[in-house]
């Protein structure tokens, strides 16, 4: 198995695809290390964030008495509850200081859906470039069986991945820390279940990458799968990554209508927990979210193997 | 012999149609095995059914003992194969493409795969993309990848598609010297007769997926089988020649067309009347044995199939 792994990194390894993508994520990097640098203003501090604290919750209590609606309701709770913990612990909001490392980090987060994009794009010619080619033939006429020949090349799509994220994530680490330095001053805050957490910033950062990569990792499941059925790298690609772009918002606004909709893949992206806003339906959690999402992709996952187990070997 | 491939009674039907039908053959170690037919014969779907790519309806295949649909694992360690054309991984080099089917029957032996590299003269091209071979060297490099786990038995389809003569006689060598001096089973498929000929020890003609005969090239003639001669002599001696044959053995029809003698007499019996003709002072300029050639053959067997249909 390890040697179809490295047969399979190899192949993608050496096409020119595969690094223009890393170099586009650079490129991306920069852009927003350009912005990043430009509307960095320094120190903010202002002594008196106490009273504008003070002041938003008042107004913000006072909204909360004449909403009716149950998702305004909540980020209002929300606010109120963490800016009174920072009223009470001493602790200045994100706005005092300027940029770190960690907001960097954070910023670039919106690249994952950039590396989302691609590693469909690769999840959906792993299979069907053997075809394309015909080299399925002489892939399937050796001892390895046909379903750890594709869980090779499915393990290799989440190494590639893999791969994406964490260039991602120490490259913009390293940046952030030589142009914006650290901050040890700031405290993250989490609401969860009516409470407030402290956090870390790397745990906090971790923990948020890892919500926003979830997504994809299920798409890209969804695109292999496509792939290995219909043989078509335009077909899987196009409806892939259309999901990845509008399914969300599809999504929101079944939910405003339906209650089932908390079941739909895009209604459970992870990444809304980690969110300054709550979710949009009540009682949903991460824990169920987690759920859903791994039934979907089991789902997606065994379709593959099971069609490409199947399948009579023709090409073209 | 050992047989290394067995057909038995191989059929193979899709939605009702029969694509291959009882098919029963073997191939045994150390031949170069034919497997003739016309276009849509069936070759390319017996074929894809030897390599467990093409479900077989009916029937089994059997390759150093093992079933292909119960035991694959082990049928398939025992075969190489290009089926259809030789595709290969274009964006990586020779050796790369090597190594990576190496990977897939186990360790890589970095010694067999220049052994490989030298057999198929690729040596000096090993790291260049396979991008920009030739149609000859990306059937050379075909055959070494199937070579690379020392299979025993080799099954190429259409190995000599597309390629220039001396790009065939290569390939044909290979396979020649592949079979008597490593014992492997080779069959090949074509509807080329005349390459086969060249090619092969036995082979199988199939039509609309029905095998119809079996040849074996190397039969030796016996000495009294009917062989066919040509003869040419001096214009003016045609008629006198003719007779003299005639009266020389009983039964003998002698045809003439175009100043060319041509009648079927036992080999023993050649040199006698050789004699015989040179001392009634015929002018002999050439005797030539006429062979019934395998595109004869395969035409006269095919054509005769279908004038029975």
């Amino acid at each position: 198995m390890i040697r179809l792994i490295q047969n399979e990194w190899m192949k993608i390894s050496y096409r020119v695809g595969t690094w223009i993508m890393v170099g586009l994520l650079v490129l991306g990097m920069v852009a927003t290390l350009i912005f990043a640098v430009k509307t960095n203003d320094g120190d903010q501090a202002s002594g008196d964030w106490k009273t504008q604290l003070e002041m938003m919750n008042t107004e913000n209590k006072k909204e909360l008495k004449e909403t009716e609606n149950g998702f305004f309701k909540r980020s209002l709770e929300k606010e109120i509850a963490i800016n009174d913990y920072r009223i009470n612990h001493n602790l200045p909001p994100e706005d005092q200081f300027g940029k770190n490392a960690w907001t960097y980090v954070k910023i670039n987060a919106d690249l994952l859906q950039l590396v989302g994009v691609f590693v469909i794009i690769i999840a959906a010619t792993i299979v069907s470039a053997e075809y394309k080619h015909g080299t399925i033939k002489l892939l399937l006429i050796r001892p390895p069986s046909r379903m750890k020949i594709l869980l090779s090349k499915y393990f290799t799509v989440q190494l590639y991945s893999l791969f994406l994220i964490a260039v991602l994530f120490i490259l913009s680490f390293i940046l952030g820390a030589i142009f914006f330095g650290f901050n040890h001053d700031y405290v993250y805050l989490s609401y969860q279940n009516g409470e407030v957490i402290e956090q870390s910033q790397i745990a906090n950062m971790v923990s948020y990458y890892l919500a926003h990569c979830a997504m994809f990792v299920v798409l890209g499941t969804l695109s292999f799968a496509i792939s290995t059925v219909f043989r078509s790298e335009a077909l899987s690609i196009a409806i892939s990554v259309l999901a990845y772009i509008v399914g969300a918002s599809i999504t929101s606004i079944l939910m405003f209508f339906f209650d089932w909709a908390k079941y739909l893949l895009f209604a459970n992206d992870p990444a809304q927990y980690f969110a300054d806003t709550p979710t949009f339906i009540e009682g949903m959690s991460l824990g169920f979210s987690l759920i859903v999402l791994v039934i979907y992709w089991a789902i997606f996952l065994a379709i593959a193997l099971i069609v490409f187990q199947k399948r009579e070997v023709k090409t073209g | 012999m050992t047989n290394v491939l067995e057909l038995h009674n191989v059929s193979r039907h899709i939605r009702g149609k029969k694509i291959v039908q009882d098919l029963s053959f073997s191939v045994q170690a150390g031949e170069v095995f034919g497997f003739l037919g016309p276009n849509g014969a069936g070759k390319t779907t017996t074929i894809r059914m030897m390599g467990g790519l093409s479900p077989i309806t009916s029937g089994d295949i059997r390759i150093n003992g093992h079933s292909i649909q119960t035991s694959y694992q082990h049928a398939i360690q025992d075969v190489g194969a290009i089926i259809e054309n030789p595709e290969m991984y274009n964006h990586l080099t020779a050796r790369q493409n090597l190594v990576h089917f190496a990977r897939m029957n186990g360790k890589v032996d970095e010694a067999r795969i220049d052994e490989l590299l030298e057999l198929v003269s690729l040596q000096h091209v090993k790291h260049k993309r396979v991008r920009t071979f030739s149609l000859g060297m990306k059937q050379r490099l075909g055959i070494a990848q199937a070579l690379i786990h020392r299979p025993k038995l080799l099954i190429l389809d259409e190995p000599t598609n597309g390629l220039d003569p001396e790009g065939i006689r290569m390939i044909r060598d290979y396979l020649r010297r592949l079979a008597k001096e490593e014992g492997l089973a080779v069959i090949v498929s074509s509807h080329l007769m005349s390459e086969m000929e060249l090619m092969c020890d036995r082979f199988a003609i199939i039509q609309t997926g029905k095998l119809i005969a079996i040849e074996d090239q190397r039969a030796e003639t016996k000495q009294d089988d009917l062989v066919n001669y040509r003869m040419k002599v001096a214009a003016g001696e045609l008629e006198e020649a003719q007779k003299l044959i005639g009266a020389f053995e009983e039964g003998v029809t002698v045809r003439e067309e175009e100043r060319y003698l041509f009648f079927s007499m036992p080999e023993q019996k050649m040199p006698e009347l050789i004699r015989h003709l040179s001392s009634a002072s015929i002018h002999l300029y050439e005797i030539k044995i006429e062979k019934q050639t395998l595109e004869d053959k395969f035409l006269s067997l095919t054509g005769k199939k279908e004038a029975d249909v």
